[in-house]
């Protein structure tokens, strides 16, 4: 499915505007107050994580709910190697061991599918989140660790570059042999296999590429929280909410994942601030509708108004 | 096809339009990092509120006792203080009201230290206080770079103290966890305590003071036979319990949460163990403690924290009467005075200089002695140096104060008494 | 033993469905039980027959408003699974969050048959031996009713072999809302036995949730007696880690399950 049509004026007119959200991103953060910033760059954290969990889980249908341990583990190698090393190389480390890890997490998880697959990854982040949490006090000696802080503009720009990043880690696997081969084990995996693609090394390849971004936000991420301990970091939330946030979206296209994630953030956002005490509730019911009469996403719903206007 | 490139330029729109209206929306231009320096007061307009805020976990795991101790107690002293009129403010001679703007943090420190960079930064509020406990660990030093005084009255953490000479604008009413538990140590020593079983959350909280009291038991005479942790959110303890009646401890010490704490009598009563000192910290001087279980139960049961109306301290039976009539329960015995208390020295000091220029509040705050319904408090390196450690006992279903002895409202009762058939 | 009540409870809801909100109704039957207890002195024992009923009806409704139309909507069994997982979490939200509204976190417990009690020289507390013979009966009459009713053996035919209950003329889709509704009071009894013996709050549900996932996954998902295996086997591991090292007790838990998982996906006891 493409995302641009073929003409040239259609891929320009789509250039022209990421261009400009690019400019009007990169000044952004100079003529704000830094709260604004702080959404901005927690919607670009938020993509990130949401691209690159549906750039795998989408095609594939294989739900993966380990993203909170790749995160966590992101976040603890800045806990580990904050100040030692410049945060370039912090970050890459960050995604490096979450490569690493889902490297692991994919070899060992080849032969379970669906329900089983998606439990597994939970019941896997989860476990990662109680053996660092042991091995951080009884190791260790303590529990929980100040991290040096990092400034938010600073940190606005490399959420920024990794989203970008993301995204066009994203692009570039979709339209290449390993998005045609993801969407046939999506469709029918045995097929996938006798046709003669190796739906192994195109999962766990394209499961660890995916993950080394959620480790460079974790890592990221780190430097604003200023105290991590293991409940922080390997948040079961961070491994929910790219899923809701795909699905809202609508779980086909990027820019489905990417207008999800988006507009959820701001949701949040709002419903924290404005109504404090029944946030949850709302969110709740938000979950619900969405899944029940929106599976499709806000891109479905656009895709359908649009099919039913060509229709008439 | 046609469908997907509308949905396509839908899509973009949409994001573009979003990010024009957050620029646009947030297009105060205010500066980066630097934060909005206090301006002298003006005499001239006097503000018509002054605006507190706060962050806290309204809902999620951390949320009963932020809910209980701190959210009580800010909706309590803001009716109290404004039906006075306010807090004086000397530069306009007039007592002006209070405004609170409460955040729900959803029990994610992310979430808290951001949102307080909200009430900061766009909210631009005149005071904030303190959240709940262990997210006091983020947020300090956040208060403390845009110069923001915070007074903690829930956080008891080590960590921070050791950080204390950096974070100039953080006060803690509390104080480390080496206080209570030394004087927790002493008690037990005074009355003749030999042997213990230590159990403690593997959570912020339970490592925290049990890193403070268990290396202070040898040299006070008490064996530490067992020394336990367990995970957090655990709902039965039960078979660490066994193991402490099989060695038969005389001191059973649990340092966790409120939900460990409300499973101590009845998992006792089950393996019917009575040890002869019984010692919680959170939520066991709460009067849900006594509501739930009866006051025959909690008969003997020792907490930390040494507060009831009978103290001599101007103003307490007052506050417990108001606060009993406004939340249709008393204030706790340990943390909800203390709250109340960290409010009297705001006002206090506020009244002294204003509340604008907060450098200057900072100072009056750090070098002031205050008098309030828990008595005393002075900070010194930005600790309260008036509250040893207080030790309280349920006897007869009021929470006395036992030690130390020279505060105590009645006497320390020890063995504890037999769980009731 | 309740124990035992709740994961039988959860394995109930289970065919199609990860029910992420079981710990939720448990919840329910357990702040159900205290209320009517504190409110109107009303016996737990005597709230069961009062909660089960309720609870059963709420399960009835949400499998068929909620999942009923998930299955309209889905275009293959996987995301049907996946968007019911979704759902079910929005699900315990929701309901967590009303409870919250009505009750306010705080903990709540109430005393009822705490004294010990001697049986064969060793002490239980009184409510823990009620609660025992009240999940023992339940269980029994839960197990009578599926092997001994028509309708009972309707489900167990439909949970063997779908396709063949379907030719014989069971509607599969009855079925299997009967067995969430019946999942849920069973959750809603566990938790009213429950809050005898434990503190209660509208918090309390999650743990439990996903004791009862691992549990179900070890007994092998849908199959009943191997959860009641399962959650023998957590239990022995439960006591042993209490004893030998508490603090690796989740850790070791979700090793287990996924050692579990990789290595014998249909559970311990299939072959």
């Amino acid at each position: 499915m493409n995302i641009v049509g073929s003409s040239p004026k259609r891929s320009f007119a789509v250039l022209f505007f990421l261009i400009l959200i690019l400019i009007l991103l990169v000044i952004m953060p100079h003529h704000v107050a830094p709260y604004y910033t702080w959404i901005v760059t927690s919607i670009f954290m938020y993509t990130a994580l949401t691209v690159s969990w549906a750039t795998f889980s989408g095609p594939t249908g294989y739900i993966s709910l380990a993203s909170a341990g790749f995160v966590g583990a992101g976040m603890y190698v800045t806990v580990v190697l904050g100040g030692k090393l410049p945060l370039p190389l912090i970050i890459m480390f960050g995604g490096l061991t979450s490569l690493l890890l889902a490297v692991l997490v994919g070899l060992s998880s080849l032969r379970l599918k669906g329900i089983f697959f998606a439990v597994f990854t939970l019941g896997l982040s989860e476990a990662l989140k109680y053996l660092v949490s042991w091995g951080e006090f009884h190791i260790g000696g303590s529990w929980g660790t100040f991290v040096i802080p990092l400034d938010y503009i600073t940190c606005f720009y490399i959420m920024l570059i990794i989203m970008i990043m993301t995204l066009l880690t994203s692009y570039v696997i979709r339209r290449s042999k390993f998005g045609l081969g993801l969407r046939s084990i999506g469709q029918e995996e045995e097929a996938a296999n006798h046709v003669g693609i190796n739906t192994n090394a195109t999962k766990i390849i394209t499961f660890a590429i995916t993950s080394f971004w959620m480790g460079a936000v974790g890592a990221t991420m780190a430097t604003q929280l200023t105290y991590i301990n293991s409940d922080i970091a390997f948040d079961v939330l961070y491994s929910f909410t790219p899923v809701l946030m795909a699905l809202v979206g609508g779980i086909g296209q990027i820019y489905g994942w990417v207008l999800g994630s988006v507009l959820l953030t701001i949701v949040a956002e709002l419903l924290t601030t404005q109504f404090p005490y029944f946030y949850s509730l709302i969110f709740a019911v938000l979950i619900i509708s969405t899944l029940l009469f929106f599976p499709t996403g806000l891109i479905g719903i656009v895709t359908k108004w649009q099919k039913g206007n060509l229709v008439n | 096809m046609k469908g997907t490139r509308v949905s396509a330029l839908f899509g973009f729109c949409l994001t573009l339009t979003l990010v024009a209206f957050l620029y646009f929306g947030a297009c105060a231009p205010a500066p980066s990092a630097a934060p909005t320096p206090s301006p002298a007061p003006t005499p001239s307009a006097a503000p018509d509120k002054i605006v507190f805020g706060q962050v806290l976990p309204l809902s999620g795991y951390m949320s009963a006792p932020a809910l209980f101790l701190e959210d009580a107690m800010d909706k309590f002293w803001v009716q109290d203080v404004n039906a006075r009129g306010g807090i004086y403010v000397p530069q306009y001679d007039k007592r002006i009201p209070v405004d609170l703007i409460v955040y729900d943090d959803k029990s994610d420190v992310a979430a808290s230290v951001k949102l307080y960079q909200k009430l900061i930064t766009v909210d631009k509020v005149d005071m904030l206080l303190s959240p709940y406990g262990p997210w006091t660990t983020a947020v300090a030093p956040l208060a403390n770079q845009y110069k923001y005084p915070i007074i903690a009255w829930t956080s008891e953490s080590e960590k921070l103290a050791v950080l204390q000479a950096s974070l100039p604008y953080f006060f803690n009413e509390f104080y480390a966890p080496s206080v209570p538990m030394t004087a927790l140590v002493e008690l037990m020593k005074d009355v003749g305590v030999k042997t213990a079983a230590v159990l403690y959350v593997e959570h912020e909280l339970g490592i925290d003071q049990t890193a403070a009291s268990v290396p202070l038991m040898p040299p006070a005479g008490i064996d530490v036979v067992i020394l336990k942790g367990y995970p957090f959110m655990t709902t039965d303890l039960s078979p660490l319990l066994k193991q402490a009646k099989a060695a038969g401890v005389d001191a059973l010490l649990l340092h966790g949460y409120d939900s460990e704490t409300f499973l101590l009598p009845k998992q006792l009563m089950g393996i019917d163990f009575n040890p002869k000192f019984l010692y919680s910290f959170l939520a066991c001087a709460w009067p849900a403690f006594k509501d739930t279980f009866g006051a025959e139960i909690v008969e003997g049961i020792t907490c930390s924290g040494g507060w009831n109306p009978k103290v001599p301290y101007p103003g307490a039976q007052e506050f417990y009467d108001k606060f009993l009539a406004f939340n249709d329960r008393p204030p706790c015995g340990f943390g909800t005075a203390y709250g109340y208390a960290m409010f009297q020295v705001l006002e206090q000091s506020i009244a002294k200089v204003g509340f604008q220029d907060r450098e200057k509040l900072r100072d009056v705050i750090a070098t002031d002695e205050f008098m309030t319904v828990i008595g005393p408090v002075k900070f010194e390196d930005n600790y309260n140096i008036h509250h040893p450690g207080l030790l309280g006992q349920w006897q007869k279903g009021t929470y006395e104060i036992v030690w130390p002895k020279e505060q105590s409202t009645a006497a320390f009762v020890y063995p504890k008494p037999p769980w009731p058939k | 033993m309740p124990y035992w009540l709740r994961v039988l409870a959860f394995s109930m809801e289970l065919p199609g469905v990860l029910n992420v909100a079981h710990g939720e109704f448990i919840m329910l039957g357990a702040m159900a039980t205290y209320s009517l207890y504190i409110a109107f002195g009303i016996n737990p024992l005597i709230s069961l027959s009062i909660c089960g009923p309720i609870l059963f009806v709420i399960g009835f409704l949400i499998h068929r408003v909620l999942f009923g139309r998930l299955r309209r909507l889905a275009t293959s069994i996987e995301m049907f699974e996946g968007n019911s997982i979704l759902v079910t979490f929005g699900l315990l939200f929701l309901i967590q969050s009303v409870a919250l509204l009505v009750w306010g976190p705080d903990l709540r417990g109430y005393s009822f048959l705490d004294s010990s009690v001697d049986l064969l020289g060793a002490k239980f507390a009184a409510n823990r031996l009620v609660a025992l013979l009240s999940a023992a009966l339940i269980a029994s009459s839960l197990y009578f009713f599926l092997v001994h009713t028509r309708i009972g053996k309707a489900i167990r035919g439909a949970a063997q072999d779908t396709t063949g209950a379907q030719v014989v003329g069971i509607n599969i889709h009855w079925m299997y809302r009967l067995c969430f509704a019946l999942g849920a009071a069973l959750a809603g009894l566990a938790g009213g036995l429950m809050s005898m013996m434990f503190p209660v709050s509208p918090v309390m549900g999650f743990p439990y949730t996903i004791i009862a996932i691992i549990v179900v996954t070890l007994g092998g998902l849908g199959d009943i007696m191997g959860s009641l295996v399962g959650g023998l086997v957590l239990g022995m591991i439960a006591s042993i880690m209490m004893y030998v090292e508490p603090s690796l007790s989740m850790l070791v838990y979700y090793l287990l399950f996924m050692f579990v998982l990789l290595v014998k996906p249909k559970g311990i006891l299939r072959k």
